[in-house]
């Protein structure tokens, strides 16, 4: 599943100059929020997000774009025990200004811990513009982006590289000294992706954003493979079967594979005792492991397909020429099955009480002729 | 070359009593035991060598000998032998034996004689 970008919740303010300001929330256990501030006070510090008293937020990046203009705070924080409680942002003294819009949104399917996230990037001016910054970034990621500016009710349009998630404006009134803000989003790409769009406003405008981390798939993986003949107990196999091999990731939607994995496939007879000398007269044991090796950020995310690759491996002077082909031949040798219980596993094996009642055997040169028996 | 051996021969004129050693293979030595306690194993005679009965009546519930564990033992009666049989003479049919689970399709080859 890929990461998702929840639909901001905005609260807005054109009276309120703090420094306290709070958002009714109901957020689930283990929810992860981004959360942005944006005013035109530029020198104001946040001193702390806090969720119902419980949960305190940490600081990302602010963005104050030159003097008195435009100011973006982004911070994040992850809900413990969750409910619904106020989310209280609390800047270390009052703005001296009045519009304030306050956007959370909750993030889903993306990394635990620090890794949620990589660092900051943003940008901002005091001009009319478009204007983008560059995040890196892997396939299966998403990058975020939290826009705003002074204006509310002038244009501020994402390109056509981003998606607008929600947007808002402090008042419908028009003036410079509203703000407006927005959440953007793009998927993300390796090795980086742009995003941004058109800002309108001479009073300043912020972009910060940052590239979302897909949960990661660390250690051993597990690939179920499947091989019938379906069944168990008394069914038989007798003459040819067919056994489909079928490997693959199992997953759906945006599951991508970022890095290189390694499947090693062994297959082999496996025996104990004196292999070596022992005739293998039955069934044989095909050991056949499938697994995906490696340790880190190695993630899943995408539909992936695991190629089965079968060659002929040379070097040298071997020349392959023509088609060639090399038949993979997967059957149960023989006929029954056996499962006799601890320590018996294995064949079971028939003789007649008495040894063999009959036996012929025609060499080289004469054969050998046999009448019919007489009545 | 060309062989042909047959773990019993069937006289048409009597009854048929095959004993068969059953052994398993431990995993703790790797060697061949007598299958000590079976139960549960029929026999049939069929005309291929994973096939049916070739007559239910040529289809019969195995048990092990009291006195030699692993050694299953069954009677086909002479009449049924006669009737189902005697056109197999001289041929090659398969006494087939079955274990749910353990023993399946697990044969030996018999040769069909008429002695008497």
């Amino acid at each position: 599943m890929g990461i998702s970008v929840g639909t901001p919740v905005w609260t807005t303010s054109t009276a309120d100059v703090g420094p306290v300001f709070t958002q009714a929330r109901t957020f689930a256990a283990g929810d992860r929020v981004s959360i942005a501030v944006g005013h035109r006070n530029t020198t104001a510090v946040l001193d702390s997000v806090v969720f119902d008293g419980v949960d305190s937020g940490a600081h990302v990046e602010n963005y104050p774009t030159g003097t008195n203009v435009a100011h973006l705070h982004v911070w994040e924080l992850v809900i413990s025990a969750g409910g619904t409680g106020d989310l209280v942002v609390t800047f270390a003294a009052a703005l001296g200004s009045a519009n304030v819009i306050v956007g959370t949104s909750v993030i889903g399917s993306v990394a635990s811990g620090s890794g949620w996230r990589d660092a900051p990037v943003e940008t901002g001016n005091t001009t009319n513009e478009s204007a983008t910054i560059t995040i890196g970034s892997e396939s299966g990621d998403e990058v975020i982006g939290w826009a705003m500016q002074r204006g509310a009710t002038a244009t501020m349009v994402a390109d056509g590289n981003t998606t607008e998630v929600g947007a808002q404006a402090s008042t419908a009134a028009a003036g410079g000294t509203h703000v407006r803000m927005a959440l953007w989003r793009r998927n993300g790409a390796s090795p980086d992706v742009a995003i941004g769009g058109a800002f309108n406003s001479t009073n300043g405008y912020a972009l910060v954003g940052h590239n979302l981390n897909l949960v990661p798939v660390n250690g051993s993986g597990t690939l179920p493979l499947t091989l019938g003949l379906a069944g168990a107990g008394t069914v038989a196999v007798q003459g040819a079967g067919t056994l489909a091999l079928t490997l693959g990731l199992a997953g759906a939607g945006t599951v991508a594979v970022q890095g290189a994995g390694t499947l090693p496939l062994i297959l082999g007879l496996t025996g104990t005792g004196a292999v070596g000398s022992v005739p293998v007269t039955g069934d044989g044991v095909l050991a056949l492991t499938l697994g995906l090796a490696g340790a880190g950020t190695v993630a899943v995310s995408a539909a992936g397909s695991l190629p089965l690759v079968l060659g002929l491996a040379g070097a040298g002077t071997v020349a392959i020429t023509g088609a060639g082909s090399l038949p993979l031949v997967l059957s149960l040798a023989g006929a029954g099955t056996v499962s006799t219980g601890a320590p018996y596993a294995g064949q079971v094996r028939l003789t007649a009480a008495r040894g063999p009642a009959l036996a012929f055997y025609a060499g080289p040169g004469a054969a050998l002729h046999f009448l019919p028996f007489p009545p | 070359m060309t062989t042909r051996s047959w773990a019993f021969t069937i006289d048409v004129a009597q009854d048929f009593t095959p004993n068969i050693d059953v052994e398993r293979q431990s995993t703790t030595t790797g060697d061949y035991e007598a299958y000590s306690g079976i139960t549960g194993v029929t026999m049939h005679l069929s005309a291929t060598e994973t096939g049916s009965a070739i007559d239910a009546s040529l289809s019969q519930s195995a048990s092990e000998r009291s006195a030699t564990p692993g050694r299953i033992h069954s009677t086909f009666d002479v009449a049924d032998l006669q009737t189902y049989l005697t056109a197999y003479r001289n041929k090659t049919v398969w006494l087939v034996l079955a274990k749910t689970g353990e023993l399946v399709g697990k044969s030996l080859a018999c040769l069909v004689t008429r002695n008497g």
